[in-house]
């Protein structure tokens, strides 16, 4: 369905170029929930980022790179043939803060006249709130500032799914968002996800939210893929040093003790990424051929030692 | 019974209409871990606020060992004996100083016989040179909170009253500071007030320790921390827990998902519109926080 | 940055050593009248024969003191009241904004105008004063709205609870973090009050002692013809140049102060 290759994304800085994403390759399997998971400085979102052609103006994808949707390359598009793939294939929920919405405008006008826009008929628009859980009777009418971030978020989802797109990828749907509202969140994707046949991506650094709702993860750091692998497997059996290290350092409501290797030191910064394996410096394992050889992606994982 | 660092005795605040906390009476022993969990507007900063002395409690006393706070007792020793740790490591430090004079000047002001290297060394910032010469925005959010924890240690206080200190760390880095600070309590006495909605971290920080859970400004239930999250008795924990992925228990033991308005709670018990077990005496009787929980069916009797 | 510095160091040596060096001759030569620039007269000559460039620099002493001394008085005002008002909060807060909304209300340029009348202007710090005593509550709102501002700020909670001294919170913590909103206004202050000086001279409010950029600028404009005479354009440009050149090195030299203040700009 979505499939990356060889992606690799720098950005101008006055220091010169910083590398965010180097060479990933990634598929997306339709009609299913994939994850990319992440912290801070990871290249996540520039990955979803060159996917709806919203980089940064001092962003550069190098050449090689091609991330295909349905065999056509998104990475070629004219600017026209872009507003068509994000109208019409492609929709996005971002983080449920309150600056997505139009605060001086109600709900309403807001879904119902971009629904109209775009073609998509006020019942429809009724009937994705109540997909969704929500009462349209009382949301339409409402600013933005008098909804919860639960119900503005269900509102983005349903705003998302107007226009019917066969993608829609998550941005972190559930920070800031409490417990049980994130709880009943996850059940209505998975809900609508599995009812319309959807293809998902959900871009986070939440691990809670990919194991609630991914069928199939893929871990960047420092602008790289490290591991790829179904989620089952991936926190059952991690397997890349990185993925062992953040899948180990959760600690757990029924008090057991993490059991993950920690890191030692920071991420490198986006100038500084050292040769080799990026992780070599913080990993506990690493051996002389890590510090001058980068480890492909084999079999789901890229390490020399696996 | 050792003296206690802080004691809060029927504490209420308001913010005009909306009561952030109502009632709440506790006692923190020194060198002891007390956490508090809670959705978002359950009360837990605010309470936080009040055991930092930076807000002044509406109703009820709070008390610095035995020195009643706010009462004309607002002295040096007395208000530095308490310390913070923000959640946004940020906004906590100011944007246009470096860490060498942030760290520096209270040092310098307190005529302190410690130095910003030795300091920074023992936050685990190394090497320290390094780190005292840089801002705020040129630190990542687990070095710069670990700034603000050698910040809040500087004046070697009794307490520290850390607000979701890591929810804006990146996850692998999380543990270390929590070790920390672990550790500061250990080997140097210091009690904690941690503030979070993160049940698990909450744990493994505070194991051994107390655990608060706050519910619409109240506290609805407390207890040793192994108890309260093994055998939870108010049936708002018991929807927390069962929201927690890969603890999946569906439907939700919830009424409603939705929290009703804080500035307008509901009468009685204010879990009631929400509880699964809620009978006619819920709707009309508040009830107090009694054996650890204020639930007049609670779970597990 | 570097640019104006240098410019902005160039008038300021104008208007100091600039009278001592150059000689002002204001006997007409109307032989000489409207010369462009040559060598004996680096600028040319205004419409009775005199120099230019010898007005142009005994002209910058008093604008440029008159406009620097009444941005800064500006500015110490608009701290004072704008810091005063956001830190102490209360009736104090609302007693000192009120007044600057009044203040904000009345149009500035008359109430300097009856200021001027009526107050004996001798000096140029007394103008300074009349020029400034109207024009800071612009300043002191914007102040106290970023101090309520960094009072939310976390940081000042920490320093309280570390018991920082109020100096030191105020000197260190504070300021530090207005003095972007402050540099940045001190060049429009400046800038109104070159404009608002020429207007109430030339309304003749106060005695006119010297020629400055103002009084020739109106003069080749308006009075003298000289903006129909092609030949006479050095006349024009002259003083117009001098303005714009010194509210550029102004300008060049707040962005740098801002940066200088802004860690985060210089990245």
């Amino acid at each position: 369905m979505l499939k990356f290759e060889h992606v690799s994304v720098d950005y101008l800085v006055p220091e010169g170029r910083a590398h965010s994403v180097e060479d990933v390759c990634f598929e997306l399997p339709a009609g299913q929930v994939t994850a990319l998971i992440g912290e801070s400085g990871s290249g996540k979102t520039t990955l979803t980022g060159a996917v709806m052609g919203l980089l940064a103006p001092n962003a550069r994808i190098l050449p090689e790179s091609r991330i295909l949707f349905r065999d056509q390359n998104l990475l070629t598009l004219t600017p026209r043939q872009l507003r068509e793939f994000r109208w019409r294939q492609a929709s996005m929920v971002f983080q449920a803060a309150q600056s997505v919405f139009n605060p001086t405008i109600t709900l309403g006008e807001q879904l119902v006249d971009s629904g109209l826009d775009h073609g998509c008929k006020p019942a429809r628009v009724h009937e994705l709130l109540e997909q969704v859980r929500l009462d349209p009777d009382r949301i339409l009418p409402a600013y933005p500032h008098q909804l919860s971030g639960g119900m503005r978020q269900r509102a983005l989802l349903a705003m998302a799914l107007m226009l019917e797109p066969e993608l829609v990828i998550l941005d972190e749907p559930t920070t800031a968002l409490d417990l049980i509202t994130q709880a009943y969140i996850f059940d209505i994707f998975e809900e609508i996800q599995r009812s319309s046949g959807l293809t998902m991506l959900l871009i986070t650094h939440d691990l809670g939210a990919v194991k609630r709702l991914a069928s199939y993860v893929g871990v960047l750091y420092s602008g790289r893929l490290v591991e790829a692998a179904p989620t089952e497997q991936l926190f059952a059996r991690p397997s890349h040093p990185y993925t062992q290290a953040l899948v180990g350092s959760l600690p757990s409501v029924d008090g057991a003790e993490p059991t993950g290797q920690r890191l030692k030191g920071q991420a490198p910064g986006l100038l500084h990424r050292p040769a080799g394996c990026v992780l070599h410096p913080r990993c506990p394992e690493a051996v002389e051929r890590c510090s001058r050889e980068v480890p492909e992606l084999r079999g789901g994982v890229a390490c020399h030692l696996r | 019974m050792p003296p206690a660092v802080v004691t809060l005795e029927n504490v209420s605040l308001r913010y005009g209409a909306l009561r952030a906390v109502q009632d709440v009476s506790l006692r923190i022993a020194p060198g002891e871990i007390v956490t508090v969990v809670g959705e978002s507007g359950c009360g837990k900063s605010s309470l936080g606020k009040v055991v930092l002395g930076v807000e002044k409690p509406t109703e009820g006393r709070v008390l610095y060992g035995d020195q009643v706070l706010h009462a004309g007792a607002w002295t040096r020793a007395l208000r530095s004996s308490v310390q913070v740790v923000h959640q946004d490591s940020y906004a906590s430090l100011n944007p246009v100083r470096k860490i060498r004079s942030i760290l520096g000047d209270p040092i310098r002001q307190h005529r302190l016989k410690t130095t910003v290297e030795e300091l920074l060394a023992s936050v685990g910032l190394d090497p320290p040179d390094y780190f005292a010469n840089k801002y705020p925005f040129q630190l990542s959010g687990g070095q710069r909170q670990r700034v603000s924890i050698a910040r809040a240690t500087l004046l070697s206080p009794k307490l520290i009253v850390a607000d979701e200190p890591v929810s804006g760390v990146d996850a692998s880095l999380r543990l270390a500071i929590l070790d920390l600070m672990r550790r500061l309590a250990d080997e140097r006495g210091i009690a904690f007030f941690y503030i979070t909605h993160d049940l698990a971290t909450a744990r493994y920080l505070a194991r051994g320790g107390r655990m608060l859970v706050m519910y619409l400004g109240r506290v609805v239930e407390q207890g040793p921390v192994a108890d309260v999250l093994d055998h939870p008795r108010h049936p708002y924990l018991h929807a927390l827990l069962a929201a927690l992925p890969g603890r999946e228990r569906r439907p939700l033991p919830l009424r409603s998902l939705d929290m009703p308005d804080p500035r307008n709670p509901p009468g009685g018990c204010a879990f009631h519109p929400r509880c699964p077990r809620a009978q006619d005496r819920c709707a009309s009787e508040s009830p107090e926080l009694e054996n650890g929980v204020a639930c007049w069916f609670p779970h597990g009797v | 940055m570097k640019a104006g510095l240098a410019l902005l160091v160039f008038f300021a040596l104008m208007a100091t050593v600039g009278p001592l060096v150059v000689p002002l001759d204001m006997t007409p030569d109307y032989l000489q009248r409207f010369q462009p620039p040559n060598v004996h007269h680096w600028l040319g000559t205004d419409y009775a024969g005199r120099d230019i460039w010898a007005q142009l620099v005994h002209g910058s002493r008093d604008i440029l003191l008159i406009a620097f001394l009444s941005a800064l008085l500006s500015t110490l005002m608009a701290l004072v009241v704008g810091v005063t008002a956001a830190l102490s909060g209360g009736w104090r807060d609302a007693a000192l904004s009120t007044l600057i909304d009044v203040l904000l209300t009345v149009p500035t340029f008359p109430v300097m105008a009856i200021l001027a009348a009526l107050w004996p202007v001798e000096g140029p710090l007394s103008f300074a004063f009349v020029l400034s005593l109207w024009s800071w509550p612009g300043l002191a709102r914007s102040l106290r709205a970023q101090v309520l501002a960094l009072k939310q700020r976390e940081f000042l909670e920490a320093a309280f609870l570390l018991c920082m001294s109020p100096s030191h919170i105020l000197l260190r913590e504070i300021l530090p973090n207005l003095m972007p909103t402050v540099s940045l206004n001190f060049i429009n202050l400046t800038r109104g009050a070159i404009t608002a000086s020429v207007g109430i001279m030339l309304l003749g409010l106060v005695p006119l002692q010297v020629d400055n950029w103002g009084m020739m600028l109106n003069l080749a404009a308006f009075q003298s013809g000289a903006i129909f005479l092609p030949r006479a354009w050095s006349y024009l440009l002259s003083p117009l140049v001098a303005i714009v050149l010194f509210q550029l090195a102004l300008i060049a030299v707040s962005r740098g102060l801002e940066e200088r203040f802004d860690p985060r700009l210089r990245a």
